[in-house]
């Protein structure tokens, strides 16, 4: 039988329920689609009993907490913001293995949920993870093609949970989940964000410097791209953004001799981001992504349009 | 009685369950040391694809037990090349690998690719390739890069496609596996 959501969020809440008891809960709410339905299934299996925490970790996107707030405002679920960038930025210096920041960044967001767990008595840590996640993170037969941050088992002493309604659920589905529980589009049809955030769209080592170029550029990419979407110039992607690269090349800008940063910008066409292709964006507005990169990202250079399909590829970099 | 979902080690085992289970009948993702008791539980078998390599990994054969089940078998990329090498046929590093989107052109629409078109865009993922098919097979498609893209032998109910019809990519891959249900 296709996917019911209704039978799905009755079957959930009740296990959650069940699995939860009279304890406490807290989640980890990142504003992407994947952990705002996890949370109003959550509310809806144990109400006050479950806290909402979103964790600013310094390589979230522009403007994000204030815009996830309102969003899940809107849809009646509370959120506390803590600010953790410090912790995330001196944890990953100095570090460019793509395996190693999201083991570094898994651990941190425990260490933050533990701290958070603590203060509020709660016993059960509930997780928007999905089919993919674990897909990904290997295991039994399965190479590890990425761990998520969301799948590495909490650390005994922990003395924690794990609860994670989504589990058998890919993407499309958990879309249709949300419509039916009412979420605002601005949460429903949110397209996909990594866990580790930024992180893994900095090629090679992190600063605070490149988060801000590589922030400011998946802003352009965005703005640019929903708004020829919105226009009926092109179908709206599955997954759109930018990732910086650690190699800069040479350019000129007016008259002068440049060196600078190189831009790649990702487009893909997917349906449960298990394969995808990369869109077929008219030049046009690739020149128009382009050309706003260069003009308002004075450290970027040059700029790149990722032709290659998943797979081989995997929709982000790294 | 459900299908079972030999599990290989592909990213898409679990995309065929979801598939299966889509097109309105049930199914069991099992590990590949399941055990006969299991296997004459289920109604069919799919055999997914994995990370290894049977050239490279001394990998050799269908698992005995499964070998012997005598239910109607599909075997997807690792899964098509095992059901060649453990029939009779062979497998060798190919030329080119073909990873991503490959043109299948339709040789004979045999049972499972009943209703395809001539030719259809799929995706794939793999390196080694079937070069020679077990007697009594037929051979039903090949693409550009890889002579041997789906086979089957209806007699036995042994069918085999070097892609990947449970993903969205593939055009028409429900279908595909479709046929293979109706011929349970």
């Amino acid at each position: 039988m296709p996917f019911n959501p209704d039978s799905y969020i009755e079957k959930s809440t009740a296990s959650m329920r069940s699995q939860i008891g009279a304890g406490k809960a807290i989640i980890g709410l990142s504003g992407g689609v994947d952990s705002s339905v996890a949370a109003v299934l959550a509310y809806r299996a144990v109400g006050k009993n479950v806290r909402c925490i979103f964790v600013d970790t310094g390589l979230m996107r522009k403007d994000e907490a204030k815009q996830v707030k309102t969003a899940m405002a809107s849809a009646g679920v509370k959120m506390t913001v803590v600010d953790a960038s410090d912790i995330f930025f001196s944890a990953l210096k100095k570090v460019s293995d793509p395996e190693r920041k999201r083991k570094i960044i898994g651990e941190k967001f425990i260490r933050v949920f533990e701290t958070e767990a603590k203060k509020f008595g709660a016993k059960y840590l509930v997780q928007g993870t999905i089919a993919p996640d674990w897909i990904e993170s290997g295991g039994g037969s399965r190479d590890t093609i990425k761990s998520h941050h969301n799948v590495g088992g909490l650390p005994k002493k922990m003395g924690m949970a794990l609860v994670e309604p989504l589990r058998d659920l890919y993407k499309h589905e958990v879309r249709i989940v949300a419509r039916s529980l009412g979420l605002p589009p601005a949460i429903s049809e949110r397209q996909p964000f990594p866990g580790p955030g930024l992180a893994v769209r900095i090629v090679g080592e992190i600063t605070p410097e490149k988060a801000e170029i590589v922030r400011g550029a998946c802003a352009i990419v965005e703005e640019e791209i929903e708004s020829a979407s919105e226009g009926g110039k092109i179908e709206r992607p599955w997954q759109y953004f930018a990732a910086l690269l650690p190699t800069k090349t040479v350019g000129v800008r007016g008259d002068e001799r440049a060196y600078q940063y190189t831009v790649v910008v990702r487009a893909v066409r997917s349906l449960d981001g298990m394969t995808a292709n990369f869109s077929h964006i008219p030049p046009e507005i690739l020149q128009k992504i382009s050309t706003r990169i260069t003009n308002e990202i004075r450290s970027v250079g040059r700029v790149f349009f990722d032709i290659t399909n998943k797979p081989p590829a995997t929709v982000e970099m790294e | 009685m459900a299908i079972l979902i030999v599990d290989m080690g592909s990213q898409y085992t679990h995309v065929i369950w979801r598939t299966v289970r889509d097109l309105g009948q049930e199914a069991k993702i099992v590990q590949k040391n399941t055990r006969p008791k299991e296997i004459a539980e289920g109604s069919a078998i799919i055999l997914s694809g994995g990370p290894s390599s049977v050239t490279k990994d001394n990998f050799f054969s269908l698992p005995t037990q499964i070998k012997k089940a005598n239910k109607p078998l599909l075997g997807i990329c690792l899964g098509h090349q095992l059901v060649a090498l453990s029939l009779g046929g062979n497998v060798m590093k190919g030329k080119s690998a073909e990873y991503g989107v490959s043109k299948i052109e339709v040789d004979s629409e045999g049972t499972i690719l009943e209703g395809m078109p001539k030719s259809f865009n799929a995706w794939v993922s793999h390196f080694d390739e079937v070069v020679k098919m077990p007697p009594g097979f037929t051979q039903l498609a090949h693409s550009e890069t890889c002579g041997i893209e789906a086979m089957e032998n209806l007699e036995k109910k042994i069918f085999s496609v070097q892609f990947h019809p449970e993903v969205w990519h593939t055009e028409g891959g429900e279908r595909i596996i479709e046929n293979f249900l109706e011929q349970i």
